[in-house]
């Protein structure tokens, strides 16, 4: 203690005479092209002396004789140290932080410099993604990082897209990364139920976002145990920056539109065909279906029973896209204000978007703000906190491109192309063609009303139905919303212990309510129910509460022993808890058309639907080492115990963890004095290896076994036996392997990463089915039974071609391969079927990749007959002719009557539905005030099921693509569409898949061009204003592929592993064309 | 920095760290707010009772009892025919082409044995949670879970029995015999026991029933829509005679069915008699005496779309002009005639979502008694043609059934049998018990008994995941 008492005495002495000797010390910091650098942090090692540079560049600061050196540093340059000798003039060249070692990179509680990791780590930057058009900052991903894999499904708004790690990491659990932003636990996915997807992520504006980093391999995710099996994704918001206050104003605004709608039949085209086929089949309208009364005969068979005339003698000629899609206008606007001091560093924004999308009645609107404050309290605490406060507003017509949407009969996107052209969406005198319930007293506008064909659009002339729902009519009167209100705040304190040791505290709370209201009007579409005319019409609205609630702490130990030894320490803990309180309502029985809403007049209500309380809790112990020798070689490890809520006891705990090790090579004394230096000037080895886990797919009570509440009859209560729980769960186990290494070359002016990965997923969770007579509910039990691995090397390249001052050229290029196997799967699960709505489009063995299409094989068109030739089991044609009984459709070559096809017998393997090559490749030119960016993303080796092809050949009443045109008519026709026969559904692919309909999914799509022009400084300094920046960019401007659909880039399965790659009946993407200005005050 | 702040910040770091860490482990085990554990669910004696209502719920469900099951025992039959043509509902039924993966074979099975399995989970928590009601009230309530089991498996073997018990003396493959609760993997594997040991069963499960139900409960809602002594009796002369034990028939039904009319069951339970009125047996407030044991409906607790009787008796089917309406001596005067409508539909069910279900209804025990009483004499029996035209008159007074012979008899009760128990899905398990053959309808050909569609296939999923179980 003595010892201390004098310590500090002197320290106190010493400082004392500090302060009565300053001197000023002057510069200039400039940078490698000699420009002055404004705003550049000019600060002592104690920090209690600092200031920054002038508009020249120029500083001057008065500092004790104490001070031996000064601290320069600036965003995105490289913070220079320098000794302050006998001149007291200080000028300083900064050089720019573009070679990745040297940047810092955010990874798991902490940050690193990217120099000393050893594990796969991607950085997106922000520039990377800015002004894009979008929703959400996951859809801007795209080709953006090796190993990820992202996929706009479709182009309705707001709807989450698909993104892989490294690859789909579960079969009935979640493949989408973890998310944390700002160290707070996000909500991913559509947090909507109904049509108006509606992305959680949505609630961070894309432009608050400074970098995201992605955590790849177990060295990088294992500090996240159980929630690290699909990698994790770290977002950092942006935050002041030292310096005068900033103020920023970006906006922009875009016309967007859709591409690439199917060619279908023009009404003449139609009318012909549909009665060629009509003639080919001898096909008679039934007698029997006609209400008595009207007077109408039916055509004789074989009698065209389509007309190109409506009901008053005029021809009809629809394009009923025009009625789905439309050319959406959208803005966007963003105000920020940023700033740091000495002590407190604060960011401020504010956004709104308003988006009209590609489908008439889709609009996405976000009102957002957010705030973040760091202050210094003094020199061993600083406390810091951020709000963010979103609304996200989403409308959606029934769009039919959804998950589980795509064979909705009001599906818009199907309405487009299946509906009859020689039909008009309103009646002469303006009101809309349908056929009303005949229970209603009805006054028909067709004089064709059959006996239950009513909720169809009406008919015209024509003697079959013509169309499912009035595309137009289901568009105005029903009404699909959901509203996102999400608050994301934290508070946080760090406390400087002893040097070296920081304790750090965060306590943070996200709470995303969502309501959902559905309107479905009882006069046409989905709202007409079957069972009986008072229950016509129908609300039903959900609202829900999700509240995650996270608290960390942490301690860091920072240690260097003479610059050899260094070690980085991190311990700690979190708790997660995460609860869900869903209720819902709804009513049927519209009594007066006049209503919209769930309070308008019904005659009943309804069961509630959508209830749900349900909560889990994750308690976790961490730990980190980090210890380099000499920043040469590397050797770091992690782990992590969870405890998990939803587990048995006894199964509760686990134990993730993982270990890397790294070789500087390029900063070994020999090395640096080899010729090889001087080209590849950088090199560093690495290799890691770990555990973790996936808790995903277990329901959060999942392990119980459980009894629900019923009623009986009147007033008896009952109690029933409703989950059968396996007291056995736990999470499914991840084991992933990474080797690689980062590069630099010529000076760092191209570097890169590469890596060979293996991920070996065990004990996925898969549902294991029981004997139904064991009268287990749902029949299955939840079980750790199956097992995959993922594969695959990754490359990144980043390359500075030319850096002069006033021309830069920056390209990037990335690969990724993705090799997937199920290894195993669960005894008695011989395969898993995956499910589009109602189609069987996919199939989960082991040996083959997850959900690989599942079709049956076509042999073209016999060129003789025009019939479609099936491939059986056994490898046999089988001759198809819908227009013959239906037990003797099927036929042998010989002529001979064949078994039908059958595709749980006759289907195969056919295709892989996941990418085994992607990535992205960009250029940016700045040249003076101009800037060209190119991005584009690029995805290989799998197929797509066309299903919406299947819809576009079927020979019921169904319009079809102009593909139909080239038909067999005659023997002798060399052909791939068959001889066209009312009613068939079957030989296009419409009742099972066939693999006719399966294309080559490879594409690259450039995926944003912008043009940039940034006002030229000295014009700015009137105005007061820093910088202008004006821009012209088109999003999806066009696509290389041989797909013959809309957009090989689709999924209308959204994120499920087991239906990848399902193009169904779904629209397609967007294109967009945005002008746009940043200004910088 | 000095000593003491260091200190002060290090007991701070300590003191939240030991915070953090002491956080509440009990978090980890959260209770479910909307269900109950496992471990609970017996722990008073409300839930036990609301357990046991639980049982009766499967048993309603649309795909069994509470709609499809009936439906499929009535379509089967001659008396309807297939209007709609939808495949989901009961076409492949009613024209004997359902196959192993059929919904409607998988949805009935599942549902059947759901029922089943509640049953046996309750009689497992009751004797599990011993303390929590008394041994009186436990015996009631199991004989309440055996009373359901039994019904349950009466209609699955009837429906998925190789063949029917009296065509070999039940020698023939039923179904798998489950009696003990399944909550978990485990005993997947289980053979199908045959229809003799099936019978056994239900038997037992009634007899025990019998013994230890209630003779009756304090309120009348009770008495039709939950088992007491009766039911079980009632239920058991079914069984018999579908047994062909007409002896056992006769002692059953004596048990509730005076010698001499009128017909009432007794006040020692609850007294059963036919209800003057027919139509209003079928009518709210569905609890007349006739009603032995039904299946409630409410608005807020259906068979499901596409499952109520009503929408196969009104939308789905019609009945078969040359079927049982074809028979001249039903007078159109008679009040059960009186419920078909000019488009050949049946409104003995007429609404979707509420009409009870009956299972079983003293009417049906006054038949099950003159069908074994008639075939037990070689003479026309007195007092079988006094029930017969008990039945008979209570619908139409003006007719009396006059049979010149035993076998005449024999026959004007099958006949009133299929009258009186028309759309309550009797048609096809008669036919089976009688050995006879589904008769031709509309452009359908009969299917005779040896025909391997006169039964149902053993569901494809049974097959799969039941090691041990063959198809039919």
């Amino acid at each position: 203690m003595r010892k201390l008492i004098l310590t500090l005495s002197a320290v106190l002495v010493f400082v004392l005479t500090a302060v009565a000797q300053n001197r000023s010390i002057t510069g200039t910091v400039t940078n490698e092209n000699n420009t002055p650098l404004e705003g550049v942090t000019v600060i002592s090692p104690d920090g209690k002396q600092g200031t920054q540079t002038d508009k020249d560049g120029k500083f001057s600061l008065s500092i004790p004789l104490s001070v031996k050196n000064l601290t320069f540093s600036f965003v995105n340059y490289q913070t220079e140290v320098r000794a302050i000798r006998q001149s007291l003039v200080l000028n300083v060249t900064l050089k720019t932080a573009d070679s990745k070692l040297e940047e810092v990179v955010v990874i798991g509680y902490g940050t690193q410099k990217r120099k000393d990791a050893t594990a796969a780590i991607s950085t997106i930057n922000s520039n990377s993604i800015k002004n894009i058009p979008a929703q959400s900052f996951d859809q801007l991903l795209s080709g953006k990082a090796a190993g990820l894999n992202v996929i706009i499904p479709n182009g309705v708004l707001n709807n989450p897209p698909v993104v892989r790690v490294r690859g789909v990491n579960s079969i009935n659990g979640s493949s989408f990364p973890l998310v944390i932003i700002d160290g707070v636990p996000a909500f991913t996915g559509d947090a909507s139920t109904n049509s108006a997807a509606n992305n959680a992520l949505a609630s961070i504006n894309p432009s608050d976002i400074e970098d995201i980093t992605i955590l790849k391999d177990a060295a990088a995710s294992a500090i996240y145990g159980s929630r690290a099996a699909n990698g994790v994704m770290l977002v950092t918001t942006k935050k002041g920056k030292a310096g005068k206050a900033k103020i920023t104003y970006d906006a922009w605004v875009g016309w967007t539109e859709a591409f690439n709608i199917f060619d279908v039949l023009r009404a003449q085209d139609y009318v012909t065909l549909k009665n060629e086929a009509v003639l080919n089949a001898n096909y008679q309208i039934p007698t029997s279906g006609l209400v008595p009364g009207l007077g109408l005969t039916p055509p004789a068979a074989g009698q065209p029973i389509f007309f190109m005339d409506n009901i008053n003698g005029r021809p009809v000629d629809t394009r009923w896209a025009d009625y789905v899609y439309q050319k959406g206008m959208q803005h966007n606007h963003n105000i920020s204000i940023s700033g740091a001091n000495q002590g407190t560093r604060y960011f401020f924004s504010t956004n709104y978007t308003k988006q009209n999308g590609i489908l008439q009645t889709n609009t996405f609107d976000r009102k957002q703000i957010r705030m973040n404050v760091d202050q210094k309290v003094n020199e061993w605490l600083k406390i810091g906190g951020s709000i963010n406060f979103s609304r996200g507003t989403a409308f959606a017509p029934n769009s039919g491109s959804l998950p589980g949407t795509p064979f909705n009969t009001s599906g818009a996107a199907r309405l487009a192309f299946v509906t009859a052209p020689n039909i008009s969406p309103f009646l002469a005198d303006g009101s809309y063609n349908y056929i009303g319930n005949p229970n209603i007293v009805y006054t028909g506008q067709n004089n064709q009303t059959l006996r239950n064909s009513f909720n169809q659009i009406g008919r015209g002339k024509n003697f079959d139905r013509s169309g499912f729902t009035n595309p137009a009519m289901v568009r105005d009167i029903n009404l699909f919303s959901s509203v996102n209100d999400q608050l994301i705040a934290d508070v946080n304190a760090e406390v400087k212990i002893v040097k070296g040791l920081i304790y750090r505290i965060q306590y943070s709370a996200n709470y995303l309510s969502t309501e959902d209201k559905s309107f479905q009007n009882a006069l046409h579409g989905d709202g007409i129910q079957t069972t009986a005319l008072t229950d016509d019409g129908r609300a039903f609205n959900i609202f829900a509460k999700n509240n995650i609630v996270n608290f960390q702490n942490t301690l860091t130990y920072d240690k260097s022993i003479n610059n050899t030894h260094n070690f980085n320490v991190l311990a700690g803990s979190e708790e997660l808890s995460n609860k869900t309180d869903r209720w819902g309502a709804s009513r049927s029985g519209l009594t007066e058309n006049f209503y919209n809403e769930y309070q308008g007049g019904y005659s009943q209500n309804d069961n509630p639907i959508g209830n749900l309380i349900t909560e889990n809790y994750l308690l976790s112990f961490f730990g980190r080492l980090n210890y380099n020798y000499k920043n040469r070689y590397y050797i770091a490890g992690n782990i992590r115990r969870d405890g998990y809520s939803a587990f048995a006891d006894g199964k509760k705990w686990g134990n993730f963890g993982g270990v890397s090790l790294g070789w500087n090579l390029s900063d070994e004394s020999f090395y640096k004095d080899s010729k090889m230096a001087k080209v590849l000037n950088k090199f560093k080895l690495r290799g890691s290896y770990g555990t973790v886990g996936n808790l995903s797919a277990v329901g959060n009570f999942g392990s119980l076994s459980t009894f629900s509440s019923g009623l009986y009859g009147n007033g008896y209560s009952t109690l029933f036996y409703s989950q059968a729980g396996n007291q056995n769960l736990t999470w499914e186990t991840s084991n992933k392997l990474d080797v690689g290494f980062d590069f630099g070359l010529f000076d760092d002016r191209i570097t890169g990463e590469f890596s060979y990965y293996k991920t070996d997923l065990s004990g996925l969770i898969i549902n294991v089915p029981t004997p139904p007579s064991m009268g287990i509910p749902g029949n299955s039990i939840q079980s750790n039974a199956a097992a995959m691995y993922n594969k695959g090397i990754e490359l990144n390249i980043n390359a500075a071609i030319i850096r002069k001052n006033d021309l830069n050229w920056n390209t990037y290029f990335n690969l990724s391969t993705l090799k997937n196997e199920v290894t195993e799967l669960a005894n008695g699960v011989p395969q898993i079927i995956g499910t589009t709505q109602l189609e069987n489009t996919n199939m989960t063995r082991t040996g083959y990749s997850i959900g690989t299409f599942f079709v049956v094989k076509s042999n073209g068109v016999d060129a003789a007959t025009g019939r479609r030739i099936f491939v059986n089991a056994a490898g046999q044609n089988v001759y198809f002719d819908f227009s013959q009984p239906t037990a003797t459709r099927y036929k042998f070559a010989d002529g001979s009557t064949a078994p039908a096809i059958d595709i749980a017998k006759d289907g195969y393997m056919a295709g892989n539905a996941l990418p085994t090559v992607y990535g992205g490749i960009g250029t940016n030119v700045a040249y003076k005030g101009f800037d060209v960016s190119i991005d584009a993303i690029y995805s290989l080796g799998n197929k797509v099921y066309f299903g919406s092809r299947a819809g576009l050949l079927d020979q019921r009443f169904w319009n079809n693509s102009t593909e139909v045109l080239r038909r067999w008519q005659k023997a002798g026709d060399v052909t791939d569409i068959p001889k066209l026969i009312y009613n068939d559904n079957i030989s296009n692919g419409s009742a099972f898949p066939i693999d006719a309909n399966l294309y080559n999914g490879n594409f690259v799509k450039f995926r944003n061009i912008a043009l940039g022009y940034t006002l030229p400084a000295k014009l700015m300094g009137m105005a007061k204003i820093t910088s202008v920046r004006m821009y012209a960019q088109m999003t999806n401007p066009f696509t290389i592929t041989n797909y013959p659909g809309s957009d090989p880039e689709i999924s209308v399965n959204g994120n499920t592993a087991l239906t990848p790659g399902v193009d169904r009946n779904t629209i397609g993407q967007s294109r967009t064309l945005t002008i746009g200005v940043n200004l910088i005050f | 920095m000095n000593i003491n702040k260091i200190i002060n910040n290090t007991l701070i770091l300590v003191a939240i760290a030991a915070l953090a860490v002491s956080c509440k482990k009990e978090k980890l085990s959260p209770v479910p707010q909307t269900n109950l554990s496992d471990l609970v669910a017996f722990a008073t004696p409300d839930r036990i009772e609301q357990q046991v209502n639980g049982i009766y719920a499967a048993m309603k469900n649309g795909n069994f009892l509470g709609g499809r099951g009936l439906v499929y025992n009535d379509v089967r039959g001659e008396n309807w025919l297939n209007v709609t043509g939808n495949g989901v509902t009961a076409l492949g039924v009613w024209n004997y082409s359902v196959v192993s993966t059929d919904n409607q074979v998988e949805g009935m099975w599942g549902a059947g044995y759901a029922a089943i399995n509640r049953a046996n989970v309750v009689l497992e928590g009751i004797d599990a949670n011993a303390g929590v009601i008394s041994a009186a009230k436990a015996s009631a309530y199991k004989a309440e879970a055996r009373f359901c089991r039994a019904v349950s498996y009466f209609y699955l073997t009837t429906l998925y029995g190789k063949k029917s018990y009296t065509a070999d003396a039940g020698a023939s493959l039923g179904i798998p015999l489950r009696l003990t609760a399944a909550k978990g993997s485990g005993g997947e594997a289980l053979a199908r026991a045959t229809q003799a040991q099936v019978f056994t069963q239900i038997l037992d499960d009634l007899t025990f029933a019998e013994n230890n139900l209630p003779a009756k409960y304090a309120s009348g809602d009770s008495n039709v829509v939950r088992a007491h002594k009766n039911a079980a009796i009632a239920f058991k002369t079914r069984v018999y005679l579908h047994m062909g034990n007409y002896p056992a028939v006769i002692t059953e039904a004596n048990k509730i069915v005076p010698a001499t009319g009128p017909f009432t069951a007794g006040t020692t339970g609850v007294n059963h008699s036919l209800n003057a009125n027919f139509v209003n047996v079928f009518r709210t407030p569905y609890t007349t005496t006739e009603s032995i044991f039904s299946l409630p409906m409410t608005v807020t607790n259906q068979p499901g779309t596409q499952n109520g009787l009503s929408s196969y008796h009104n939308s789905e089917f019609g009945l078969n002009p040359a079927g049982i309406i074809a028979d001249a001596n039903w007078k159109s005067t008679d009040a059960r005639k009186t419920l078909v409508t000019s488009s050949q539909r049946y409104q003995k069910y007429n609404d979707d979502v509420s009409n009870w279900v009956a299972i079983i209804r003293y009417s049906e025990v006054l038949l099950n008694l003159a069908e074994a009483l008639a075939r037990q004499n070689t003479v026309i029996d007195v007092r079988a043609l006094a029930l017969v035209n008990a039945v008979r008159q209570r619908s139409d007074a003006t007719t009396t059934h006059t049979p010149l012979t035993q076998a005449d008899l024999v026959n004007i009760i099958l006949n009133e049998r299929n009258i009186e128990l028309l759309g309550e899905g009797h048609r096809s398990i008669d036919l089976q018990r009688l050995v006879l053959a589904f008769p031709a309808k509309g452009s359908l050909a009969a299917v005779p008994p040896s025909a391997q569609n006169y039964v149902w296939p053993i569901p494809a999923t049974e097959l799969l995941y039941n090691g041990l179980a063959v198809q039919n």
